[in-house]
């Protein structure tokens, strides 16, 4: 039995030896093959990366071409290269970059806001390895803006903001100048139960702000860390210097043209004009201007101009206009642009307003719109915040003027509501503000944005004493309005809103993709 | 019972002798695999923290605007010393925890240069920054890097 068990175990131990090499064998050869696949990974990751910059530096080098051939008035899309091609060299790797205007953009088009689509793809020997897809734009809507103020008040002193518990901003806010703060002596020491007074950037293009603490008529430039992060959400990085300025639009013709339905004749016939291409478009002063709806649900919009009245109802069922005037009634193909153009004063506005929609005059002439009721949407109940931006509406002037309260009653239990952005050339100006001519406080809320030339008033300083005649951010009641920043109009602003002629060039979008 | 002993003692002893050679010769071959696989993962992960490293300090130096600003006034940009190496977190830079910027001792060094691509104020390439990041590390005595470059623009 032994001898049997001996026979037959003769070579086990070969076998297993034989058996365990084979298996780190097998573990070794697993492991080699591995090694080059981590290898690879790894360099893939550094030849990627290396691409990606060079795909960004593509699109880095576009920006800045566009963004200098806008600063010396060229296009950089043109009838004759409406795709510009770039390309470069960086080291052993090249790029290219190639420009898409888009439809509105020259020479597709004419806004004011610039948008492109620049393609940047990394190559090295031939091969394309990264590719960037990018949307920038040039210009931004001053629908952006919770407030803008261009300029400084020629009196001092004035203060651009109060600042104080009840306060609240919403919104980027941006002036052209440096901006003065009138601050509440307890903010500096305690946060505001209710967060941080400003919610978002305040831009300037000096490279300070001016602050006075309290009753106190001394200044600084600057205040403590533990005072920025009690008034601003993000600290001291909201605050934001020599930001480059953003002027005015100084010509009202693209609204004009918009209004039209092409190029707007500086003598155009009296009268209103309604056009499948354009809006509305009146040649002269009008008395009155109000938005309706109709049984349908469809918009219309009345214009008395001298006791000559004209409706014209927006039918989007049938997707036509009919216009009702003087001389008889007619039906205009589409909607058209939305735009409504006055090249004199409209001495009334108010009403409800229904899809998308811009008044406008020549402000650039000192034109302006007086408001004589509540300017309110039909997609939002009044006295909240709208939620889309089917029914927004934008107001460009050069003044627009609040009713005295003669006109308009109101007060801090039935307040004016004003459901717009607006941009006023010269100032935003209200009435009987704070009592003055013995009319009781007035009340008002925006549910927009407001940019303006001058800042509205804020704070009148006696002796030692200061009171807050009208201004921004402070809640209804306080003698002035707050401003509930629509930040859906800011991203869909109204038709044809105006944009700041600005050459900087943004990124809307980037998409990345290696090859 | 001695005699099955012996026979069994003296066939085991040649085998057990084969088999060790094999056994030996395999995990000699193993190790040998193992220490050379080792090697290149470690150098795989010391390329990728290079390339991290590399990515981090681009990205520093585009938010914080070092091409145009005086870092040492009244000379405008910012660049390492051409020739020596300089560690990560060196100024401007800071370690953490201080700082969020590297951590401290890392291994790794850098040289940066920043440079201007025209002084020609009517070049549109005058508001470009050229930025060469080169990141320095050893393995076992032998120094490895990695360069990325990349633009700034400025606002």
């Amino acid at each position: 039995m032994f001898g049997e068990w001996k026979s037959k175990s003769r070579g086990v131990a070969l076998i297993a030896a034989v058996f365990f090499g084979l298996l780190c064998l097998g573990l070794s050869t697993a492991f080699l093959l591995q090694l080059p696949v981590d290898l690879s990974a790894t360099s893939g990751f550094k030849q990627s990366t290396e691409a990606s910059y060079i795909a960004d530096a593509a699109i880095t080098d576009t920006m800045a071409w566009i963004s200098h051939e806008l600063a010396n008035n060229r296009e950089p899309c043109t009838m004759s290269n409406p795709t510009p091609w770039r390309e470069g060299d960086l080291g052993e790797w090249s790029w290219t970059c190639r420009v898409e205007p888009d439809s509105g953009t020259p020479p597709n088009g004419l806004t004011q806001i610039r948008l492109y689509r620049l393609t940047g793809t990394a190559s090295r020997q031939g091969e394309e390895r990264y590719r960037i897809v990018a949307d920038v734009q040039a210009g931004q809507s001053f629908s952006r803006f919770a407030i803008f103020i261009d300029r400084e008040q020629p009196v001092w002193p004035w203060y651009d903001f109060i600042v104080a518990e009840v306060s609240k901003y919403r919104g980027p806010i941006h002036k052209n100048r440096g901006i003065s703060f009138k601050v509440s002596p307890s903010l500096l020491a305690t946060a505001p139960p209710d967060g941080p007074i400003f919610n978002s950037t305040i831009s300037t293009s000096e490279n300070h702000h001016v602050w006075t603490v309290g009753t106190t008529s001394s200044t600084t430039t600057s205040l403590s860390s533990d005072a920025y992060d009690n008034i601003l959400e993000n600290g001291e990085a909201d605050l934001l210097y020599s930001v480059p300025p953003r002027p005015l639009p100084s010509s009202s013709q693209g609204l004009a043209n918009a209004a039209w339905g092409g190029l707007a004749p500086s003598a155009p016939p009296s009268g209103i004009t309604v056009s499948p291409a354009g809006g509305v478009f009146i040649a002269g002063d009008v008395d009155r201007m109000e938005m309706s709806q109709d049984g349908n649900g469809n918009f219309v919009l009345t214009i008395d101009c001298g006791g000559q009245v004209t409706t014209v109802v927006e039918d989007t069922l049938s997707n036509q206009r009919l216009v009702s005037g003087p001389t008889g009634s007619t039906t205009v193909a589409g909607l058209g642009s939305g735009v409504i153009f006055a090249t004199g004063d409209i001495a009334s506005l108010r009403g409800v307003n229904k899809g998308p929609h811009t008044i406008a005059n020549r402000f650039e002439e000192g034109k302006a719109i007086e408001i004589t009721g509540s300017l309110t949407r039909a997609d939002t109940p009044i006295g909240t915040e709208p939620v889309g931006t089917a029914d927004r509406l934008g107001i460009v002037t050069n003044k627009i003027w609040i009713a005295p309260h003669s006109v308009l009653p109101r007060n801090q239990a039935n307040p004016l509501f004003l459901y717009a952005t607006f941009l006023a050339t010269d100032t935003f100006w209200v009435r009987n503000y704070n009592g003055e001519d013995g009319a009781p406080p007035g009340s008002m809320a925006i549910y927009g944005g407001l940019s303006t030339g001058l800042p509205w008033r804020t704070v009148r300083v006696t002796g030692t004493n200061y009171h807050v005649v009208a201004g921004y951010g402070s809640p209804i009641g306080f003698g002035s309005a707050p401003i509930l920043y629509d930040k859906l109009m800011a991203n869909e602003p109204p038709p044809e809103y105006p944009a700041t002629a600005g050459t900087e060039l943004m990124v809307r979008a980037w998409r990345e993709k290696p090859l | 019972m001695s005699l099955r002993r012996s026979s069994l003692s003296g066939v085991s002893l040649a085998e057990t002798m084969v088999a060790a050679v094999i056994v030996l010769l395999v995990l000699l071959s193993l190790i040998g695999t193992v220490a050379f696989g080792l090697r290149g993962t470690r150098e795989a992960e010391g390329s990728q923290d290079a390339v991290l490293h590399a990515r981090r300090l681009i990205e520093l130096i585009r938010e914080r605007r070092l091409p145009q600003v005086e870092v040492f006034p009244p000379e405008v940009g910012f660049s390492d010393p051409a020739v020596s190496r300089t560690a990560l977190d060196a100024f401007p830079f800071q370690p953490k925890p201080s700082g969020e910027d590297f951590p401290a001792g890392t291994g790794y060094t850098r040289r940066i240069v920043t440079e201007r691509l025209s002084e020609d104020g009517d070049d549109y390439r005058s508001r470009l920054y050229l930025i060469d990041v080169t990141v320095f590390w050893k393995i076992k005595g032998r120094e490895n890097q990695y360069q990325l470059t990349g633009y700034y623009r400025a606002p």
